[in-house]
């Protein structure tokens, strides 16, 4: 039974993929573009697919239509009549042939070593294989729980992108959920999951497309091994998040920029816009890369005065399509909350404010970008010093688990030593990979924000494998062992990782018991599923809702404009007659416990102890309690009853 | 009688044909739009430097794997 279920799975991600390549394949036939080669025509399908299917999606949000049987049988329409049209082909004899306009790389780059080369190749699968596995595993990621996947399952319990005043993401932009929204309706979240797996090998696709036009084909496939091998990438291709998403389609955006000024064809800033505006769509991080991007073509267009003309009139046009793409998560925003990138801009303005007297953050919104994010700070020297941190020790930025590995270190700074040339044409890659660096060091020191330098940076590091192999014999055997233990580690992460996940992911293991295993949610929200009324509204701590079926707020946000403390001493009532009127039926309190506790708010249990103590007869009633240590902190749930 | 040579008077070039600027227009050209007309592929690839670009592989390499060991291999 559970290997069916894992077989469903991949059924239906092979059906969301063909149909993004069908819609993909139409798109840009409309569009008369060709690509260089077969593999980069279907890295430009696929991800032409995923943005016009994820706009598809939105739009029906906006005008209610977001059934789960509309998005099943538009997946379903689109497979059949693709198979029609195919069988209509042969039959008529009608051969459709796609047309390449052919790879001619200025400096092709020589063969990287043998050995290395299929050490690498050998290690790209290896991850391919683990993080795929992976993938089939139910998703646990905090933040998934948390908006990326919660979002989607509510959007299609209500049939549109409803607006959740209490939710701070449900505003960001969401073209990622969008996808995994696809992936629920069609089979579950173990679909949703494979989305992002999907949109992580398009984004190896993508550095082989970057890499074509200046290293040539061997040195392409090398640099999309590199991609692959990313720690930081195989990583979240096992997690519904929406990082890789980012560096595929900023990615694409800079191959088809690049494209652009090269070949003086206007369509290929119009390719660029309209990535750059899926980019926009998934995260408000791109908003940075924009700023690196456009800092390179201001300085194209100063410097070269008999193209200025082509390159304002490119970059204009180009910008134009990305709004067009981007533009309905930025107008939801400003029309919610006044800010189109919410909560950015209203950060910003109240800083400057005085923290609100509930609890003491900045009135009207979280903070944006708080000393808590930089923990290098903000000097300029941290610009010398952040790439080594970043590398050597990832567990102060984010995380070990989503670290780039120790290869871009090592390799980076041999570009001094490539041919000028091939060098050369490297540059427009560093002077964008090194502003977008810069600027995330200074907003927020994620190691996570830094994907969209691996493709980039994955082409620059092929060039140089390729260069070590041209050095004599003696240097090149010390670096090629220095390179292939290196690689040997970075695919030896993904299939150590995957260990704890392999019994479930092959069928062996029943998805609920991993569940109970390894999410801290699990076993409370079965009981509160089984027990609790559907119309059930909780309000607690706790941010991991997606396996809850009642609606839970997150009282930290809440009480950023209620405070139903004050509330209840004001109006005489206890707390539990405040939040009954406000519209919540229970609560769950989420606490810390044991030796490693996780850490909670503890506002709201401060809140019910003190009821408990002054009016026992009028508290919330305690129905169930949970002990979990899941992920390996020490948690309690109590899940009370208002009254 | 000889009339004296004069220097002839050097017209001065426009700002926007200084050399340095000239030069840093010319790499952004070649970087960017045509790199075709960069300067050719084939400069042999000389020793000088590789050495030094070993140590630093090794040194990165070496103390990653030191403290990726000091974690007790918790890469991941």
């Amino acid at each position: 039974m559970e290997v069916l279920l894992q077989i469903g799975a991949l059924c239906s991600l092979a059906a969301m993929i063909a149909t993004t390549m069908i819609v993909g394949r139409a798109t840009v036939r409309f569009f008369e573009l060709r690509f260089a080669d077969p593999l980069s025509t279907i890295v430009w399908q696929g991800a032409a697919g995923l943005l016009v299917c994820g706009n598809l999606f939105a739009y029906l949000g906006l005008v209610d239509l977001l059934y789960p049987s509309v998005v099943v049988g538009f997946t379903v329409g689109v497979n059949l009549l693709a198979c029609i049209r195919i069988f209509w082909s042969q039959a008529r004899g009608i051969a459709e042939a796609d047309e390449f306009a052919g790879n001619s790389a200025a400096f092709p780059a020589g063969d990287v070593a043998p050995v290395l080369r299929g050490l690498l190749f050998m290690g790209a699968a290896v991850a391919l294989a683990s993080s795929l596995l992976g993938a089939l595993a139910p998703p646990t990621a905090g933040d998934a729980l948390c908006y990326h996947l919660e979002l989607p399952k509510r959007y299609l319990q209500d049939h549109a992108l409803t607006h959740y005043p209490h939710s701070d993401n449900s505003t960001y932009p969401l073209l990622a959920e969008m996808w995994f929204l696809w992936g629920l309706a069609v089979e579950g979240p173990v679909a949703a999951q494979l989305m992002h797996w999907y949109c992580g090998v398009l984004l190896a696709g993508a550095a082989y497309v970057l890499a074509l036009p200046i290293l040539g084909r061997p040195a392409s496939l090398v640099a999309a091994a590199v991609a692959m091998l990313t720690p930081g990438i195989n990583n979240q291709m096992t997690a519904p998040l929406n990082d890789v998403a980012l560096a595929l389609f900023t990615a694409l955006a800079v191959a088809a920029g690049l494209d652009g000024l090269r070949s003086g064809v206007r369509s290929r800033f119009l390719l660029a816009g309209a990535m750059l505006g899926g980019a926009l769509g998934v995260k408000y991080t791109a908003l940075v890369f924009v700023a690196a991007c456009g800092g390179l073509i201001v300085s194209a267009a100063w410097w070269t005065p008999e193209r200025r003309r082509f390159f304002i009139q490119s970059t204009l046009s180009a910008a134009a399509v990305s709004l067009l793409v981007a533009a309905p998560w930025y107008a939801r925003s400003a029309y919610h909350h006044g800010d189109p990138i919410y909560p950015f801009l209203s950060g910003v303005q109240a800083a400057a404010s005085p923290p609100s007297p509930i609890d003491g953050l900045p009135a009207g919104g979280p903070k944006t970008f708080p000393k808590s994010k930089t923990p290098l700070g903000r000097s300029p020297t941290v610009l010398l010093t952040a790439p080594w941190q970043f590398t050597m020790m990832p567990e102060r930025f984010g995380g070990r688990s989503h670290q780039l590995g120790p290869l871009f270190l090592m390799l980076l700074p041999l570009v001094a030593l490539l041919p000028v040339g091939q060098r050369t044409t490297m540059v427009p890659l560093l002077l964008v990979a090194a502003t977008y660096g810069g600027l995330c060091v200074f907003l927020r020191q994620n190691v996570r924000f830094l994907f969209p330098l691996v493709p980039l940076l994955s082409v620059v590091v092929a060039g140089v494998l390729a260069l070590v192999s041209a050095w004599a014999v003696r240097p090149r055997r010390i670096a090629t062992c220095c390179c292939a233990a290196v690689a040997l580690l970075l695919f030896a992460v993904p299939a150590v990782r995957m260990r704890d996940q392999a019994a479930v992911a092959l069928g062996i293991e029943s998805r609920e018991s991993f569940l109970v295993r390894r999410e801290p949610t699990a076993k409370t929200a079965e009981w509160a599923n089984a027990q609790l009324p559907p119309d059930a509204h909780l309000l607690s701590q706790e941010q991991r809702a997606f396996y809850f079926d009642a609606r839970l707020t997150r009282e930290r946000i809440y009480r950023r404009t209620h405070d139903y403390r004050a509330r209840a001493a004001i109006e005489g009532t206890t707390l539990g007659e405040t939040l009954l009127m406000q519209g919540f039926t229970h609560l769950l309190l989420a606490e810390g416990e044991g030796s490693n506790p996780a850490s909670y708010d503890d506002t709201l249990s401060r809140a019910v102890e003190r009821e408990l103590r002054e009016y026992p007869q009028r508290a919330p009633v305690l129905l169930a309690e949970f002990h979990s240590t899941a992920d390996g902190l020490g948690r309690r749930y109590r899940l009370l009853s208002l009254r | 009688m000889i009339a004296p040579i004069r220097p002839v008077a050097r017209s001065p070039r426009p700002r926007t044909e200084r050399s340095g600027v000239r030069k840093a227009r010319r790499w952004v050209a070649r970087s960017l739009l045509d790199p075709a007309h960069a300067t050719p592929y084939g400069r042999s690839i000389t020793t000088r430097g590789v050495w030094p670009a070993v140590g630093w592989m090794l040194f990165v390499a070496a103390f990653y794997l030191w403290h990726m060991l000091r974690e007790r291999f918790d890469v991941f």
